[in-house]
């Protein structure tokens, strides 16, 4: 007897929480005018399907001119390696309550093709450049893809979300709601993040759902950025799925820190707060889990959080 | 006045030695509204030093001093010399320093709607001389400004402010600023830091911190060639300190409408020394003092268009003794004043003693505008409530002054095993005020006059004396106030209190014309805490008035000997004017009173005089031990006499008798009044047998 290969995914669970003390992505507000997008699309084919997204978002809370600004508040050396933040006459004149720029790209695709065989596909989008709280996203997807094949038929899916953002450094507690911000430290520093994350599968046969979601754009930093990716491939009742499957998540996480030296008094005028800077965080992480044959059941969840306060 | 600056900074860069290495961080940029530029210095031995400089609706560039020393690489030093022109916008320079050991000092100036240059620098210091270590940190700025090179006058809404402070790493505090709407010329400067000397078996170790200030500001000064006094001139110079114990100072003088030159200084620290005179260790053997305190002087002179210039002094110790001097006056000015606060404390084996007290002080001479005013006020207190003030006010003249007022407690405790006496050892603990003034001036159809008390509790002690009209005065007077509590450590003895209060002067008026109307008097008062109260005045019209007088109020309790309490006022004086008055009155509680009174009133073209003593008290006394017949009954009574010992007038009216009413001798509700009579020279106790009789009675 020959043993058909059979693959077990159990459940391949990754959390991504890559937060380091006082080190994080800063949200930009959202812009004055808003959009919002909501799609829901749904088919039962027999036949040939096929589904193409693709989302780009690109902003700024300054200028999306491709360089960052520091907060006008903040003098930085020429450097780059120290910054002060002046609490003296005529420094109140000439600088500007700017805020520290935070730049971001999202971008989201699908391509889905389902060919000779029965379709059954759902799917709902939503996009909304608001600002958001803890527990709603900017960008949300989600798609259930069901087939089954002819003896050619083939259904090919696959998902891709990058979120990018850096920002420059920014006064803690003028972007901040929370008082007990500004403790850990007092300028937040700057950051350079890119996550990436998706799936693909080739399946003759199976159950797909896929859940995808981010937030970026929050009116304060009290809120973190967020990423979500789920995906899950079954067969039908004890029909295992056939084919292959694949979840990936790629991310380069750069941090600075902030490292408060401390605070030269102009007695009876005011003083000024001194910061050493540094890039005090590089993380290169990668995760990439593929099953083929006979697939019982394949699961990954990612999850990313980026923020001073993190729920 | 660069000459100094250069110099000290020469000196504190000797001072820096070591190799440190530093990094430096340039901060320069600019802004739709202005520019900036800044430079920090951190050094690998923890010390760390800032400057920055700003300026907006103008432009700031490169001073014509140039820097006053060079930023090296390896130590953290900075400094900038920078030229403001800001008629329609501000400037700001600052330097700031923190040292290794956490001593920090900083300097900086606000200039606006004028132009001024500013040299500054800062820095730390951390040497050893000869065995001596001295670490610490430092900062200095020099600022200019005025009618003179490439300065414009200052317009009317102008100012430049300037400060400079310093703080030790133990929290000794010192601050110095001045701010004018006018020109300035101005060396500042500030430090904090430690010195110890190690040298076995003495040690010395000392922390604090100082700042200073020199210059002239205000209305153009006289430098410029152009002296005017004019426009707005309105200086504020003034510095505090404070030491880590809660002892503070300061001194401040401000001027409305004119010009100063001053010198100020302020500082604070603890030094502590100790001596081991066996070599055996901390604990035997070894005497350990600790002084700690702040100060405050400034040395000023200047001139007002008729606007005004006050002064004021102060100092407050950790224990609540306080003591101020105050001067305010409308014309030209020169003085000097300063305040001080401070505890010192020593100890060998158990025995100890210590003293926390505060002092102030005045001096220097001031002349009114026309028709103007002038006056010193000097105060102090203790925590337990005796104070002292000491007055001097002047229309239309001039006066020379010296004023020194304080306050504190002490303690002493002895061991009286060293002593070789049995119980505890003897401990007295005291606590009081006191105040003194001279005062030297002329009045010109105006007014001068003075006023000393001293009140401790209840107990009250005023001397005054005046002259209006054309006069010159030439007096000085001085209160104390206090209590002194003795515990003899003997189980025979009792505890002895003393609690009072003493005033006195000593002085002459003298008309200064012929014509014109000039009064002067000269007054004493006292009262104790159970209303016996005395006073004796002297007054004089058109004339001359001589005058020593003393007051004392309070009481004396010994425990089994006896108690005291009483108040006595004493004058001598020689009245010589068209009219004149001796006075002495006293009375007590229960309404008992005794008065002399002598005077005469001439025509105007014939004068009259009189040369006397004079005195008054009440009191009680209970001193069974000393009085035997009075049991637990005490004596109290009222007495005035008056003796003369010269006469010339016109009237004879006069009187030379006093009077005495004595109670406690005799049994309960019954009293007897005595007389004593000095003319006739005869005395009657009403007492039977102790009648005495004295000369031809």
């Amino acid at each position: 007897m020959i043993l058909k290969p059979i693959i077990f995914v159990a459940t391949a669970l990754t959390l991504l929480i890559l937060c380091p003390v006082a080190l994080a992505d800063i949200p930009p507000t959202a812009t004055p005018e808003t959009q919002g997008f909501l799609t829901a699309t749904s088919m039962s084919v027999f036949g040939t399907a096929t589904e193409t997204d693709s989302v780009v978002w690109q902003g700024s809370n300054l200028n999306l001119d491709g360089t960052l600004s520091n907060a006008g508040n903040i003098l930085v050396d020429t450097t780059g390696r120290a910054a002060l933040v002046p609490h003296l006459p005529v420094f109140d004149d000439i600088l500007n309550d700017t805020p520290g720029e935070v730049m971001y790209t999202v971008a989201y695709s699908e391509n889905t093709i389902a060919d000779q065989g029965f379709v059954s596909y759902a799917k709902s989008s939503s996009l909304d450049t608001a600002n958001q709280v803890v527990n709603t996203k900017n960008l949300e997807t989600t798609k259930l893809l069901e087939f089954v094949g002819s003896e050619t038929g083939r259904a090919v899916s696959s998902e891709d979300m990058v979120l990018d953002t850096a920002g420059s450094m920014d006064i803690t507690d003028e972007i901040f709601t929370c008082p007990f911000a500004g403790e850990s430290t007092g300028i937040t520093p700057e950051f350079c993040n890119i996550l990436e994350m998706g799936s693909d599968v080739d399946m003759t046969i199976m159950s797909l759902a896929t859940t995808m979601s981010e937030r970026n754009v929050a009116s304060t930093a009290d809120v973190p950025v967020a990423a979500d990716y789920a995906i899950k491939v079954t067969g039908f009742g004890d029909v295992p799925a056939l084919g292959s499957a694949s979840a990936s998540i790629n991310a380069h996480l750069q941090e600075g820190a902030a490292r408060y030296f401390g605070t030269y008094e102009f007695e009876d005028f005011g003083d000024a707060d001194v910061y050493l800077f540094g890039k005090s965080s590089d993380v290169q992480y990668s995760e990439t889990t593929t099953a083929s044959g006979e697939i019982t059941a394949f699961s990954k969840v990612l999850s990313y959080q980026s923020g001073i306060r993190r729920t | 006045m660069r000459l100094p600056y250069l110099l000290i900074g020469a000196f504190l860069l000797a001072l820096c030695m070591g190799a440190v290495s530093a990094e430096t961080y340039v901060f320069e940029g600019a802004t739709s509204t202005g520019q900036y530029s800044g430079t920090l210095v951190v050094a690998n031995d923890g010390s760390s030093a800032l400057s920055l400089a700003a300026v907006s609706e103008g432009t700031m560039s490169s001073g014509p001093l140039g820097a006053p020393a060079p930023v090296p690489t390896t130590i953290p030093l900075v400094s900038q010399d920078i030229l403001f022109d800001v008629q329609d916008g501000q400037g700001f320079a600052g330097c700031s320093v923190i040292g290794a050991s956490g001593d920090k000092a900083s300097t900086a100036t606000l200039v606006s709607g004028t132009s001024a240059g500013v040299s500054q620098e800062a820095g730390t210091f951390d040497t050893s001389l000869f065995g001596v270590s001295l670490a610490g940190a430092y900062a200095g700025q020099e600022v200019y400004s005025g009618p003179v090179g490439a300065f414009s006058i200052p317009l009317s809404n102008s100012f430049i402010k300037s400060a400079s402070a310093a703080t030790s790493s133990s929290g000794d505090h010192a601050f110095i600023q001045v701010n004018t709407s006018g020109v300035l010329d101005l060396f500042q400067g500030a430090a904090a830091g430690s010195v110890v000397a190690p040298f076995d078996p003495l040690y010395v170790g000392v922390n604090g911190a100082i700042a200073g200030q020199m210059g002239d500001a205000g209305s153009i000064p006289p430098e410029s060639g152009n002296y005017q006094i004019s426009g707005d001139g309105k200086v504020d110079a003034s510095g505090t300190a404070s030491d880590a114990q809660g002892n503070t100072a300061s001194t401040g003088t401000q001027v409305e409408n004119g010009y100063l030159s001053f010198f100020q200084i302020v500082g604070a620290g603890t030094i502590d020394a100790a001596y081991d005179f066996f070599g055996v260790g901390p604990s035997e053997g070894v005497l350990g003092v600790n002084v700690s305190g702040a100060f405050a002087a400034q040395d000023v002179y200047g001139e007002t268009a008729g606007s005004s210039v006050s002064s004021v002094s102060s100092a407050t110790s950790a224990e609540g003794n306080s003591a101020s001097a105050r001067l305010r006056t409308d014309g030209s000015f020169e003085y000097t004043q300063g305040a001080l606060a401070g505890a010192a404390s020593a100890g060998f084996n158990t025995s100890s003693a210590g003293i926390d007290c505060a002092l102030a002080g005045q001096g220097g001479s001031f002349e009114t505008s026309s028709d103007g005013h002038g006056m010193i006020s000097s105060r102090a207190a203790d925590s337990n409530g005796n104070s002292v003030f000491t007055d001097t006010g002047v229309e239309n003249g001039y006066l020379d002054f010296i004023q020194i007022v304080g306050a504190g407690n002490a303690d002493v405790e002895l061991d009286a095993d060293l002593l070789g006496i049995p119980g505890n050892g003897p401990q007295v603990t005291g606590s009081g005020a006191f105040g003194i003034q001279a005062v030297e001036g002329e009045s010109s159809d105006g007014m001068l006059m003075s006023l000393t008390e001293g009140s401790a509790g209840d107990n009250v002690a005023i001397v005054g004396a005046g002259s209006t009209g054309n006069s010159t005065g030439r007096l000085a007077q001085v209160a104390v106030a206090g209590d002194v509590n003795v515990d003899t450590g003997l189980p025979t003895m009792d505890d002895i209190l003393v609690n009072g209060a003493l005033a006195g002067q000593i002085g002459k008026f003298q008309n200064t014309t012929a014509s014109g109307s000039t009064n002067s008097i000269a007054a004493g008062f006292g009262a104790d805490s159970q209303d016996d109260m005395a006073i004796v005045f002297s007054e004089v019209e058109n004339g001359t008035l001589g005058f020593a007088q003393l007051v004392l109020a309070g009481s004396i309790d010994a425990g089994q000997p006896g108690n005291l309490t009483a108040a006595l006022a004493l004058q001598a004086s020689n009245v010589n004017g068209t009219a004149g008055r001796v006075f002495a009155n006293t009375q007590n509680a229960a309404g008992d009173e005794s008065s002399v009174n002598v005077s005469f009133s001439n025509n105007k073209n014939k004068v009259g005089w009189i040369s006397s003593a004079s005195a008054a008290g009440a009191g009680t006394v209970n001193s069974p031990l000393l009085i035997g017949e009075i049991g637990s009954d005490s004596i109290s009574g009222t007495g005035a006499g008056l003796w003369e010992f010269e006469r010339d007038g016109i009237t004879q009216q006069y009187s030379m008798n006093a009077y005495a009413n004595l109670e406690g001798l005799l049994p309960d509700n019954a009293t007897r009044t005595g007389k004593v009579n000095l003319h006739d020279a005869y005395a009657y106790t009403g007492l039977g047998g102790r009648d005495a009789e004295v000369g031809n009675h």
